[in-house]
């Protein structure tokens, strides 16, 4: 265990700085690189040995999203938990689906979660009609397993993002603040 | 430069995804890392960081019960154990504006989800054999936030993750190509 135990403290223009040691049982030679590829090499594979279950997680993850989504929707569950529940959902999908090889997926997770984001910081209802469409994106893509490059999912995305954004700027104008000088006028 | 013995760290993975932790473990062990504890959620990974006294914890931010914003802030305060634990942030969130909410409480490295093996390993590089010193002020306690001369990454986009792991990997050739 490193850095218990640093050294003094030093003032310095009203606060501390605290020297921290470097985790020193964890280094080895210190003239040897610092990159290793053969220690890399060996992530990838064990990477890669798990990639076999991917489309399978990928499956599991979408029938989550798609559960919290029908959730939301039948409102069994108290609202801020439903909504915490896809919001985490859609977030997990986010970071994984690009891992588990369906990265379009993982675009329009992200679009969700910009959309769940807006609402929530401005006190808003989701928009549960837009969201549905994100789903049964998700669900497509998912079903469908595009490759890279398939226009027909690349057009479904970009026209998903477009309405997203649309989405995004109609909210953000109806919670402008005023600046200064509107104030002033107004006064 | 120096090699890291990876087999002689501990690691604490706090996320609440299954897969993902599988996925964080597999790349782990791949290392070498053969100490690594799993929690579920920000409760349960208080409650390890204090059982195991890791030597890094990884934690993802949006996990239920309390997320890893607030066990970060946790592990920050914990006198008891070690506020100066190294924390990677691991998460889908990669906007600027999170990077900097999760760096003003204290965090050492930001990752963001995908995940690749090259990523993790520069950040673990990083908070082993070059950790920031640390700042204590009113309102702040972790990492010093401001730029590092000398940490070893050399150039204006030194704090470029891909820059960085450039540079890791031109020295790491002329080392090998001298050695």
């Amino acid at each position: 265990m490193n850095n218990k135990t640093p050294k003094p403290t030093i003032e310095k223009d009203g606060y501390e700085v605290i020297p921290t040691k470097e985790l020193s049982h964890a280094i080895g030679d210190r003239n040897a690189p610092a990159f290793d590829p053969d220690l890399l090499a060996r992530a990838e594979k064990a990477l890669e040995d798990l990639s076999g279950e991917f489309a399978g997680w990928m499956k599991e993850e979408t029938a989550k999203l798609a559960g919290c989504y029908q959730s939301l929707l039948a409102g069994n569950l108290p609202d801020e938990e439903a909504i915490d529940a896809f919001y985490r959902s859609a977030h997990d999908l986010r970071g994984e689906a690009a891992t588990f090889g369906v990265p379009l997926a993982g675009d329009v997770a992200a679009s969700i979660c910009g959309i769940v984001e807006a609402s929530r910081e401005n006190n808003e209802e989701l928009p549960v009609a837009l969201i549905g469409h994100h789903v049964d994106a998700i669900r497509a893509i998912v079903r469908e397993e595009p490759v890279a490059g398939n226009d027909t999912a690349d057009e479904l995305v970009a026209q998903l993002r477009r309405i997203g954004d649309e989405f995004l700027a109609a909210l953000a104008e109806r919670h402008v603040m005023p600046d200064d000088a509107e104030l002033s006028q107004a006064s | 430069m120096a090699k890291i013995l990876f087999d002689k760290i501990s690691v604490l993975v706090v996320e609440d995804n299954m897969h993902m932790r599988r996925i964080v473990r597999a790349l782990l062990s791949g290392f070498g890392i053969r100490e690594i504890y799993e929690a579920e959620d920000g409760a349960a990974g208080l409650e390890a960081f204090q059982q195991f006294s890791p030597d890094v914890v990884i934690t993802d931010w949006v996990m239920p019960i309390f997320d890893g914003y607030e066990l970060a802030q946790m592990i920050r305060k914990d006198n008891g154990t070690n506020p100066y634990c190294p924390i990677i942030m691991l998460t889908g969130h990669s906007e600027k504006r999170r990077v900097i909410e999760a760096r003003d409480i204290g965090v050492n490295e930001f990752l963001a989800k995908p995940i690749s093996a090259k990523s993790l390993y520069l950040r673990l590089y990083s908070v082993i054999a070059m950790p920031r010193q640390f700042v204590k002020t009113k309102t702040y306690f972790g990492p010093d936030r401001r730029r590092v001369e000398g940490n070893g990454f050399k150039g204006e986009d030194r704090r470029d993750p891909d820059r960085s792991e450039k540079f890791l990997v031109d020295e790491t050739a002329q080392s090998r190509k001298a050695g």
